[in-house]
């Protein structure tokens, strides 16, 4: 019974948890779960490469896919300023010669590079219709404009369905029988499919999925460890225990004062790591060399784990650098790496940033100069903190061999 | 003898070289006297200068006045430009003994000769000091911020001079260099802000890192406070400004600077801050809020950098030089990764830390930095010559060269426009200057929308901008004060000044001219497209105001409109100013003694009156006798309470004067300014003591004894 829960209830728990915690984040931000969006791809939008100036007029034709289509969502540049400039928003079917809505926004509630939602009264049966929609400058100039932002998606189509439809694939008729209503289930399916490829992708929940799905790799890994390796992990732990607190510290602080749900990665790669320790030690007089080569998978975890974090998580920032520095350093010391290698990855990154920026890729880019700037500021404060220790002022004196 | 001295003055070819490119580059400051003026940085003249003799003084001429801390603490500057003025010489000549020459040559031959320090190669020392002088932040800066890049102009000199001083132990060295120091703090006092750190870590780095000596924690503190002594010195030496910091606390005239919001997220960005890229640098010139990508060439510097500290790290220097790049980079960032809070904790908790609203002004750091760790690298490969490295050299110094003369090319060809372009001032603007001068007499001048920078603000004829009253407390008109879409923010100007209401608010302000200025895109005088109409939308609208009477005074362009009922800038009201009915103001007799003083005699006083006194409302501004002096003042009782002196409807100075003060003289004075003068006693005194100091030659000797007597006894 034992060995089930552990191994079944468990893990099956986690992962439903996972799939709970994300539709909870989902429905937190989205009010319920039948608001579905598409993408309105570029070669759907006519709009001018630069600021869109007095009297320029974006254009959007599509095909709408749902019924209830009460939103389009449009991407703009607010080039980093608060702008006075208003667009006028108008909405029509395809076919009729007369605007169905017309509004007047500021740009100065736009948000740089973000989605800005033009709400209008529901197409009822918008489902296969085509729509047509413009965007009109009022006052924009040079100084004094947005612009459509190109990334994907530049804009989506916001359709509130009808969740009684939805739940009547199976149908009751006079006398009380059930049976199943094939082109309901079929448009069930669909709306399933459609939503989670809208979550996924375009909603962008994917890094909190991702994040809410991390317990169960966390407890699968802990799992194995603690059955192979109990006596040597308590040993571990009973030696190394300043290091294990600070971790725990770091953790709890994360988890009660940082509150966000990053903390979930954060978690894994600290785990993670003090499970990289636990075997390096358990595997006795072994050279670094040996042990990666032995244990390469394992080794590899932690690393991994770093280079995600520096090319594409991008939340709570702050925690997790600090985290992955005091991580470094303890591999440092542990390990005994030299210095270079600071000096190494900094000039790794170094160069994933210019290649990164050269091809325009500019988010992977910060990420990569920001791990430039880590690594060299180790670089910095190591040979400060190895300065520091071989002079033995204050009576410091070093028992340790430098590592240069 | 004679061979060794040439053997030394061919080996500074370098500073021959820098001196050369750079006079090149900024030959519009180097070889003309033409004006420049751009931004921020208006033009002054002569007349204006002769404010800035004698003492310092916190009450700033301009618009409705009010104490300026900031002003206060350029005042050495203000005054060597009037000393400069008043030994004939014009003030855009004046401004670059002053300001552009210190900014051309000294800020590059300092860091020349602070990189020799560290390292042998004069190549490598002259590419680092034109990397440190042709950074795209530096050359942004030099074109608006003069106050600044002089500041930053002298700190390789006062690093160099530290540095020697901590090494020769030498504290006559120490004085030097906080000399030094105190005259980059008066050119701008975040420039000290940001010095100060570096100086504070540079003694730290001495004792813990370069002294390889055992030391104490008490003998190691007793060093630290010797080696700060150059902070210390301009602490006293700048008693003047901080006794008046302190003496205005009250009246929050302080918190302009250091309330201002952060500024510049979503523009400052780890990849520019790496490359030591200003984000709106577009090459040679700056975009000014457009977020230019960062060049190639750029990725050049922190390679060179990066590489340069891994091969010079056991150099004793270049790890102190890495910590300040390190820094610089870090908070030149702003809020981007690593650590994007820092800077938002920083500038919410460490005092005087929110002075920088925006975090461009640590790529002072980086240049200094930078500076040094490339040119270690340039210095490594020399040293070490293999004909790879040749190679390597040669394609290095070169890319280097290259990013130098790109960067520069925009201040030699204008481009980058700014303080870079020689300007002429316009014969209107002359005929209008004049006309105002000759007039003898105080009254404001209100702009409509806003000012031209070529008629300065006078003692006796400060400008008012339509554009800032607007947004103002001084507007009754719109008391809303509707931050309007800017189409229509030309109306709403008009607007303000249209009604009745507003004639009697010009009034109490002593308005008597309103000018609407020429549209002069030739010197960067064009402000008209700012508010979205053209200059005929105001000549238009200024007819409809019926108080406002058109007079000609044969300009060609410029309009000028008078106010006849315009009030002067002392007077007595039998009621309190009002915006519904006309108060008709009865002369007083004064004299200006200074920015900050006044002299009154008041006339015959049958019943309680009101002194209107046309100034910005401060509770500072007290009444004493007439006789009341410094140092005296200090202890004199005020003759009218607090409660009787208020604002009046535009904002100024209103006081009930009783009538038991009839026929008496009295003093107006801004009570701080007579702390201001004793810290500036103070301040000249030690400033005194220390130059005798630092010139006595025996001087060490002669404190070594008084030490010994004082021990004695």
């Amino acid at each position: 019974m034992r060995k089930y829960i552990f191994t079944a209830v468990i893990p099956i728990t986690l992962f439903f948890l996972g799939i709970g915690l994300t539709l909870t984040e989902v429905y937190k931000k989205e009010g319920n779960f039948f608001n579905i969006q598409t993408a309105i791809t570029r070669s759907q939008l006519q709009f001018p490469l630069s600021k869109i100036h007095a009297g320029n007029i974006v254009r959007g034709t599509f095909i709408a896919k749902y019924n209830n289509l009460g939103i389009i969502s449009v991407r703009f540049t607010t080039h980093f300023r608060i702008n006075e400039d208003s667009l006028i928003f108008r909405i029509k079917n395809q076919n009729s010669s007369t605007w169905f809505y017309q509004n007047t926004y500021k740009t100065d509630q736009f948000q740089p590079n973000q989605l800005f939602p033009f709400g209008f009264p529901p197409f009822k049966d918008s489902k296969g219709k085509a729509y047509v929609f413009e965007l009109e400058s009022v006052s924009g100039s040079e100084d004094d404009s947005v612009s459509i932002n190109t990334d994907f998606p530049i804009a989506m189509a916001l359709y509130s369905s009808d969740k009684h439809y939805y739940f009547s694939w199976i149908e009751q008729d006079l006398v009380g029988r059930r049976h199943l209503n094939p082109s309901v289930l079929k448009d069930a399916v669909i709306f399933i499919v459609q939503k989670t490829y809208a979550i996924f992708v375009l909603g962008q929940y994917t890094t909190t999925f991702l994040l809410y799905f991390t317990p169960l790799p966390i407890y699968i890994f802990w799992y194995w460890i603690l059955k192979k390796q109990t006596p040597l992990a308590k040993k571990f732990i009973s030696s190394h225990r300043y290091l294990s607190l600070t971790l725990l510290g770091l953790f709890l602080i994360g988890l009660f004062l940082i509150k966000n749900n990053s903390n979930y990665f954060t978690t894994l790669l600290i785990l993670s790591w003090i499970g990289g320790i636990i075997f390096y030690k358990s595997s006795g007089n072994t050279t670094t060399k040996t042990f990666i080569s032995r244990h390469s998978s394992l080794s590899l975890i932690a690393p991994v784990l770093i280079v995600i974090k520096a090319l594409f998580i991008k939340i709570n920032p702050d925690f997790m650098t600090l985290v992955i520095v005091l991580l470094w350093f303890t591999a440092i010391s542990i390990y005994k790496f030299k210095n270079i290698l600071n000096i190494y990855l900094s000039l790794i990154f170094l160069g994933i940033t210019i290649v990164f920026y050269s091809i325009g890729v500019s988010i992977i880019a910060e990420q990569a100069a920001a791990w430039t700037i880590v690594f060299f500021g180790f670089t910095i404060f190591y040979d400060l903190y190895s300065r520091i220790r071989q002079n033995h002022f204050l009576g410091w004196r070093s028992s340790k061999t430098i590592h240069e | 003898m004679k061979n060794k001295f040439l053997a030394k003055v061919i080996n500074f070819w370098p500073v021959v070289l820098i001196i050369l490119f750079s006079s090149i580059v900024f030959h519009t400051w180097v070889f003309s006297f033409s004006p420049v003026t751009s931004g921020d940085w208006m033009f002054n003249d002569e007349i204006n200068l002769t404010e800035y003799y004698g003492l310092p003084k916190i009450i700033s001429h301009n618009g409705f006045g009010g104490a300026d801390i900031m002003g206060l603490s350029f005042f050495p500057f203000n005054l060597l430009t009037s000393v400069l003025v008043h030994f004939g010489l014009t003030y855009s000549a004046a401004l670059r003994f002053v300001f552009l020459y210190i900014i051309v040559f000294v800020g590059p031959i300092a860091n020349f000769f602070l990189i020799k320090k560290i390292f042998r190669s004069n190549l490598a020392a002259l590419i680092g000091a034109l990397l440190f002088q042709f950074n795209p932040y530096f050359l942004i800066l030099g074109n608006g911020v003069l106050t600044l890049m002089a500041s930053y102009s002298f700190f390789p000199l006062i690093l160099l001079l530290y540095m020697n001083s901590l090494e020769k132990n030498s504290f006559k060295g120490l004085l030097i260099a906080g000399l030094v120091l105190y005259v980059a703090s008066f050119y701008e006092v975040r420039g000290l802000y940001l010095m100060a750190p570096i100086l504070f870590g540079y003694s730290l780095f001495h004792i813990f890192i370069l002294n390889k000596k055992d030391v104490s924690l008490a003998t190691s503190l007793k060093k630290l406070i010797i080696y700060l002594t150059p902070i210390f010195l301009v602490l006293l030496l700048s008693f003047y400004w901080i006794f008046g910091l302190l003496a205005t606390q009250n009246s929050g005239v302080n918190s302009a600077l250091f309330n201002r919001a952060l500024f510049g997220e979503g523009y400052m960005m780890a990849t520019s801050s790496l490359a030591q890229f200003h984000p709106f640098w577009a090459g040679d010139y700056s975009t000014n809020f457009i977020i230019m990508k960062v060049p190639l060439r750029f990725w050049l510097l922190p390679l060179a950098a990066i590489l340069g500290y891994f091969v010079n790290r056991r150099n004793k220097y270049v790890l102190f030089f890495g910590i300040i790049t390190f820094v610089g980079i870090m908070l030149s960032k702003l809020s981007a990764e690593p650590f994007g809070n820092l800077y938002k904790w920083l500038f919410l908790n460490i005092p005087g830390f929110s002075a920088f609203r925006e975090s461009s002004k640590f790529y002072f750091y980086t240049a200094v930095g930078y500076s040094v760790l490339i040119t270690g690298f340039i210095n490594y490969l020399i040293e070490h010559k293999t004909y790879k490295r040749t190679l390597i050299t040669t394609f290095l110094v070169s890319g280097l060269v290259v990013i130098v003369v790109l960067n520069a090319r925009g201040q030699f060809t204008g481009r980058i426009g700014g303080l870079s372009v020689a300007r002429n001032m316009p014969s209107d603007y002359r005929i209008l200057k004049q006309y105002i001068l000759d007039q003898n007499q105080y009254f404001r001048l209100l702009w409509l929308p806003y000012y031209s920078r070529w008629i300065p603000n006078y003692p006796q004829n400060p400008k008012l901008a339509a554009n800032a009253l607007y947004y103002s407390p001084w507007n009754l008109i719109n008391p809303d004060k509707p931050i309007t879409v800017k189409a229509s923010e030309a109306e709403r100007f008009a607007e303000m000044l249209s009604t009745e209401q507003s004639r009697r608010l010009l009034d109490a302000s002593s308005v008597k001219y309103v000018i609407i200025p020429l549209v002069d895109k030739a010197n960067g005088d064009d402000f008209f497209y700012l508010f979205n109409k053209p200059r005929d939308f105001y000549l238009s609208a200024i007819k409809k105001i019926s108080y406002l009477k058109p007079v000609n005074i044969n300009t060609q362009e410029v309009k000028v409109y008078l106010n006849e009922t315009a009030k002067p800038k002392m007077y007595l009201t039998t009621q309190p100013e009002s915006i519904t009915e006309d108060i008709t103001a009865i002369p007083v007799l004064y004299q200006r003694l200074s920015a900050s003083e006044y002299q009154i005699s008041l006339g015959e006083l049958s019943s309680p009156m009101y002194l209107q006194f046309s100034e910005a409302y401060d509770p500072n501004w007290k009444i004493f006798t007439g006789t009341d002096n410094w140092p005296n003042i200090f202890n004199a009782p005020p003759l009218i309470l607090a409660s009787d002196h208020e604002a009046n409807i535009a904002g100024l100075n209103t006081y009930k004067i009783d009538p038991r003060l009839s026929n008496r003289t009295i003093k107006l004075y801004y009570f701080p300014q007579a702390y201001i003068t004793l810290g500036w006693v103070l301040s000249l005194g030690i400033g005194l003591l220390i130059l005798v100091f630092i010139m006595t030659p025996n001087s060490m000797a002669l404190l070594t004894k008084i030490k010994k007597l004082i021990r004695l006894k």
